[in-house]
């Protein structure tokens, strides 16, 4: 699967360089979600029906890595699918709902002007 | 998971608003809890990422999703919490190791720009963040279409958590270090080649190899 034009060597790399751009690949990587499975996915794997290779690399980036977002697909999975699960949502889904409706009209009546 | 209309978001349409809440919030709380740890923190955090969202979303960019978006947000506001509560914006943890999780990594400074860096620069660099991330997901693609699994693990975990290749050959029962050095420069390689393909005229990888080398 290499790029058939070169034939780079690992001795040709700058390591500081490779140190400095391997730091920009983390950042896009984390911020991007760039291996973040998809939501059918991490049901999946709480439902324990993916593929043994599957399971582990999941497991691997839910719980080693702590992916915060994949976490919290889950949490929210595993709460639609408990009884009273928005209980202790209700109140603030309530307070988050009338301070948006508020920000919204609040800047529906600036932008009109 | 639902379909939600920009162009409705930006006219500031309650209804749509309402669905996007109803659909995202537990999970922006759940992701603010996570690091906040207090539960009426995280309902102001998450309350501020969606007056945030509504705030800025005239300037909606096409090339993230909405899920992005949010998350984008809620996440610039746990750092910034996390700065009001620590002077030191960048942690100076002793022990590199324990920051080897995208929690440990999300609660140190935001990379995101000052203020007096140009508008010309900081599109550029967008853009390169942009082409970075979909050759990485095309390259995650393939890992995983082909089953690659281990390899996965070990990219996330050089890349992704800055994890040195000694630890990384300790963890993951490979050989020695070089072999995960020869890992990490065949994946340098391969996305490489993915941005070749993509635009070949690229210069995302510009300097890594020595003056010279072929």
């Amino acid at each position: 699967m290499t790029d058939d034009h070169d034939e780079l060597k690992p001795e040709d790399m700058v390591p500081e360089r490779v140190e400095r751009f391997a730091m920009t690949v983390g950042s896009v990587w984390r911020e991007a979600r760039v291996s973040c499975p998809h939501a059918d996915i991490l049901l999946a794997f709480q439902q324990d029906s993916l593929d043994a290779g599957q399971m582990a690399y999941v497991r691997f980036h839910v719980e080693d890595a702590a992916c915060p977002y994949c976490q919290a697909v889950l949490e929210d999975l595993g709460r639609e699918r408990a009884p009273d699960a928005d209980a202790p949502l209700e109140n603030f889904r309530e307070r988050l709902r009338s301070s948006t409706i508020h920000v919204l009209r609040e800047k529906r009546g600036r932008d009109s002007k | 998971m639902s379909d939600f209309s920009i162009a409705n978001l930006q006219a500031l349409d309650e209804s749509e608003w309402a669905r996007l809440e109803e659909e995202y919030s537990p999970r922006i709380f759940f992701y603010v809890k996570k690091q906040v740890q207090d539960h009426q923190t995280a309902e102001d955090l998450t309350q501020e990422a969606f007056l945030g969202a509504v705030r800025g979303i005239a300037n909606f960019d096409e090339q993230y999703t909405l899920e992005q978006y949010l998350f984008g947000i809620a996440r610039n506001r746990v750092v910034d919490h996390f700065r009001k509560k620590r002077p030191i914006p960048i942690s100076q943890n002793d022990d590199p190791s324990s920051s080897r999780s995208y929690i440990g990594l999300e609660r140190m400074a935001s990379d995101r720009r000052t203020p007096d860096e140009s508008a010309v620069a900081f599109e550029s660099v967008q853009n390169k963040s942009a082409a970075l991330a979909a050759i990485l997901k095309e390259y995650v693609a393939e890992l995983w279409m082909a089953g690659e699994f281990e390899k996965l693990k070990i990219l996330e975990f050089l890349f992704a958590l800055g994890g040195r290749n000694k630890e990384a050959a300790e963890r993951f029962d490979v050989r020695d270090e070089k072999a995960i050095a020869g890992i990490k420069f065949r994946a340098i390689e391969r996305l490489r080649a993915l941005a070749r393909q993509r635009d070949p005229q690229h210069d995302l990888f510009e300097g890594l190899w020595s003056p010279g080398a072929r």
